[in-house]
C-alpha cells in the first residue's frame, strides 16, 4: 500500500440528509392519505380513510404532510442557492450531461452482456439524476396543483376555473406516477437490490465506503484520488485504476443510493 | 358557606319546586302513556314482519318498531301524521303509495309550519301545487325512520343526502359530483364538504333559471362564499358538473388524465425493464461463478 486513502467518502451532507428525511416522511404520509381520496369509491380506499379518521381529518393530515414536503422543497432551494453562490462548494455535477447518454448506452450493453464492464460512473449516475430531476419536476406539478386546490379562491384570481379542475387530475395522476417510481424503482435501487438490502445506510450516515465507491462511482474516486489523468490516457478504460482485486467488487452491482442535492 | 351548600343540596326538595316537577313529570308521563297506547294499538298489526315472499293477503303494511322508536318522532302518536285513520278503519279506506305520501305530507306542517312556507315557493313545492310528481317531505326525510340531519343514520345526513337526491336526479349530476373533490370528501365521511344541498339549497330549492336560485349565475359567487374565503366572480365562473369528455368544459381535465395515464404507463414499463435487465445481469454473473 503505497498511499493511504480515506475509507469513507461524504455524499450527503447534513442538510441533504434532513431534506431527504423531510421528503420521504411527508411522501409516505401524503401517499397513504392521498390514495383514499383518489380511490374513494373502493372498499380499501374507504377503510384506509377510516383509519385516518375519515373525510375531514384525513384531509388535515394530508395537508400537514404537504406542508412538510413544501418546506423541504423551500429548504432545498435555499440550500441550492447557498451551494451555488459559494465558489468552494459550487458544483454542476447533478445537471444532466452528454456523458449520461454514453453511460446509459454502456450500461445497457453491459446488462445485456455485450460489454465486459459497466459504465465509468461519475459522482452521479444517470439513474440518480433521473431520481433527482423527477422529484424536482414532481414537486412543482404536485405542489403547484396542490396549492391551487388548497386555495382555489386565491388561485382563480390568476387562472381560470378549468385550469384548477385539470390540475386536480394532474395532482393525483402525477402522484400515482411518483408512488410507482418510488415504491418500485427507488425501493429496488436502495432497498431490494442485493447490494444494499435491507437498505443503503447512506441516508443517515451520509457517507459511502471506499470499496463501494470503487464500484459505484469509479470516475469520481479516480478524480478525488488523483488518477484522473492516467484514466484519461487509457482509451478503452472501464472501471477504476485503483489496485483492487476484482473479486472485491460484486459484478452486476448497481449504484442506487440517494445522492446529494436531493430534496 | 356551609349553610349555603346545604341549602343548595336541599334545594330541589323545597316544597314548591318539587310540586312543579312532579306535575311536569306526571303530564309528560300521561301524554307518553297515551301515545304509547295508540302506537301499540297500531303496531299490534303493523309490526308483524312479512315473509320473504311478501305480505300475505290481509296483512297490514310492515312498520319497523325498532326504527320507529329510535326516530326523532318516537314520542309522537301514529295518528298525528296519519290523521285520517280511525280506530278499526277498514283497509280499503286507507290509501297507500304516493297518495298516502301526499296526504301525510300535508300533516307535516301541523308542527313544521315555518318549513312549509319555504317549501311552497320552491320548485318542488310549485310542482306539487300543479299536481305533478315531485319530492315530498318523506322523499328526502324518510317516514318512520325520520332523524335529525346531524344523525349519521339520517337520510339527510351529509353522506346519505347525496343518495337521497340522486334517487330522482341521477343524470350526469351524480357521476360528476362523485368525481368532484366535494363528492369524494363527503363520501369518505366529511361533514364540512359540500353536498347537493350546500349549493342548491334544500327546502327553498329552485332551478338555475330562477333569479332567486342559489345556483343562478348571478348568485353563484355568493353561494361559493358560504364556505370559500372570497366570492370571486372568476372562482364561480367555471362549469360545475363538467363531464370528462374529449370535448366540452371537461376537456382539459380529460386530456390531462390521458396524458398522465400514458406517461405513467410508459415510465413504469421502462423502469421495470431496466430493473429486470439488472436482475438478469446479476443472475448471469452468479451462474458464471463471479457472484
Amino acid at each position: 500500500m503505497a498511499e493511504q486513502h480515506k475509507s469513507e467518502y461524504e455524499r450527503f451532507d447534513i442538510h441533504q440528509r434532513i431534506q431527504h428525511v423531510m421528503m420521504f416522511s411527508s411522501f409516505i404520509l401524503t401517499t397513504f392519505t392521498g390514495l383514499p381520496i383518489k380511490y374513494a369509491y373502493t372498499g380499501w380506499g374507504q377503510s384506509l380513510a377510516a383509519f385516518w379518521g375519515g373525510g375531514d381529518l384525513l384531509l388535515k393530515i394530508h395537508l400537514t404532510g404537504a406542508t412538510v414536503m413544501l418546506a423541504s422543497c423551500v429548504y432545498h432551494l435555499f440550500y441550492l442557492v447557498a451551494i451555488l453562490a459559494n465558489k468552494k462548494t459550487r458544483s454542476w455535477a447533478a445537471v444532466p450531461s452528454p456523458k449520461d447518454f454514453k453511460d446509459l448506452g454502456d450500461n445497457l450493453r453491459y446488462l445485456l452482456g455485450l460489454n465486459p464492464k459497466q459504465a465509468y460512473w461519475e459522482r452521479y449516475t444517470y439513474k440518480e439524476k433521473f431520481d433527482y430531476w423527477a422529484v424536482f419536476w414532481g414537486i412543482f406539478m404536485i405542489g403547484g396543483s396542490g396549492l391551487m386546490m388548497w386555495f382555489p379562491d386565491v388561485a382563480t384570481a390568476f387562472v381560470p376555473r378549468w385550469f384548477i379542475d385539470a390540475s386536480r387530475a394532474a395532482h393525483s395522476d402525477e402522484a400515482v406516477l411518483a408512488i410507482v417510481v418510488i415504491f418500485f424503482w427507488h425501493f429496488y435501487n436502495v432497498h431490494f437490490s442485493p447490494t444494499f438490502f435491507p437498505m443503503n445506510k447512506l441516508w443517515y450516515k451520509g457517507t459511502m465506503h471506499r470499496e463501494l465507491m470503487l464500484h459505484e462511482h469509479p470516475a469520481e474516486l479516480d478524480r478525488i484520488e488523483g488518477r484522473a489523468a492516467q484514466a484519461k490516457k487509457d482509451a478503452g478504460y472501464r472501471g477504476s485504476t485503483a489496485a483492487v482485486d476484482s473479486s472485491d467488487v460484486i459484478p452486476g452491482d448497481i449504484p442506487g443510493e440517494k445522492i446529494s442535492h436531493r430534496s | 358557606m356551609g349553610a349555603w351548600i346545604i341549602a343548595l343540596l336541599l334545594g330541589p326538595a323545597s316544597p314548591v319546586l318539587a310540586d312543579t316537577k312532579v306535575n311536569l313529570d306526571e303530564l309528560t308521563k300521561s301524554r307518553l302513556a297515551e301515545v304509547e297506547k295508540i302506537n301499540n294499538g297500531c303496531l299490534s298489526c303493523h309490526a308483524k314482519k312479512p315473509t320473504a315472499k311478501g305480505r300475505v293477503p290481509g296483512q297490514a303494511p310492515f312498520i319497523d318498531r325498532e326504527k320507529l322508536h329510535t326516530s326523532g318522532h318516537s314520542q309522537i302518536a301514529c295518528t298525528k301524521c296519519h290523521d285520517d285513520v280511525k280506530e278499526g278503519a277498514k283497509p280499503s279506506v286507507i290509501v297507500g303509495g304516493r297518495e298516502l305520501a301526499k296526504k301525510v305530507d300535508r300533516t307535516c306542517q301541523k308542527c313544521h309550519e315555518d318549513i312549509d312556507k319555504v317549501y311552497e315557493k320552491s320548485s318542488h313545492g310549485k310542482l306539487l301545487e300543479q299536481g305533478k310528481e315531485t319530492a315530498l317531505c318523506s322523499d328526502c326525510h324518510g317516514s318512520h325512520n325520520i332523524r335529525k340531519t346531524s344523525d349519521p343514520e339520517s337520510e339527510t345526513y351529509a353522506k346519505n343526502s347525496v343518495e337521497t337526491c340522486v334517487k330522482c336526479h341521477a343524470h350526469k349530476y351524480k357521476e360528476t359530483y362523485e368525481e368532484s373533490f366535494h363528492g369524494r370528501a363527503v363520501h369518505l365521511g366529511s361533514v364540512t364538504s359540500a353536498t347537493c344541498v350546500s349549493c342548491h339549497g334544500s327546502h327553498a330549492i329552485l332551478g338555475p333559471s330562477e333569479p332567486e336560485s342559489t345556483v343562478n349565475k348571478a348568485n353563484i359567487p355568493k353561494t361559493c362564499a358560504q364556505c370559500h374565503l372570497k366570492a370571486r366572480a372568476n372562482f364561480a365562473a367555471g362549469t360545475e358538473h363538467a363531464e370528462l369528455k374529449a370535448q366540452g368544459p371537461g376537456a382539459p381535465t380529460y386530456w390531462t388524465l390521458k396524458f398522465f395515464t400514458w406517461l405513467t404507463i410508459i415510465v413504469f414499463t421502462l423502469l421495470i425493464i431496466h430493473i429486470e435487465m439488472e436482475l438478469f445481469r446479476r443472475y448471469q454473473n452468479i451462474k458464471k461463478g463471479k457472484g
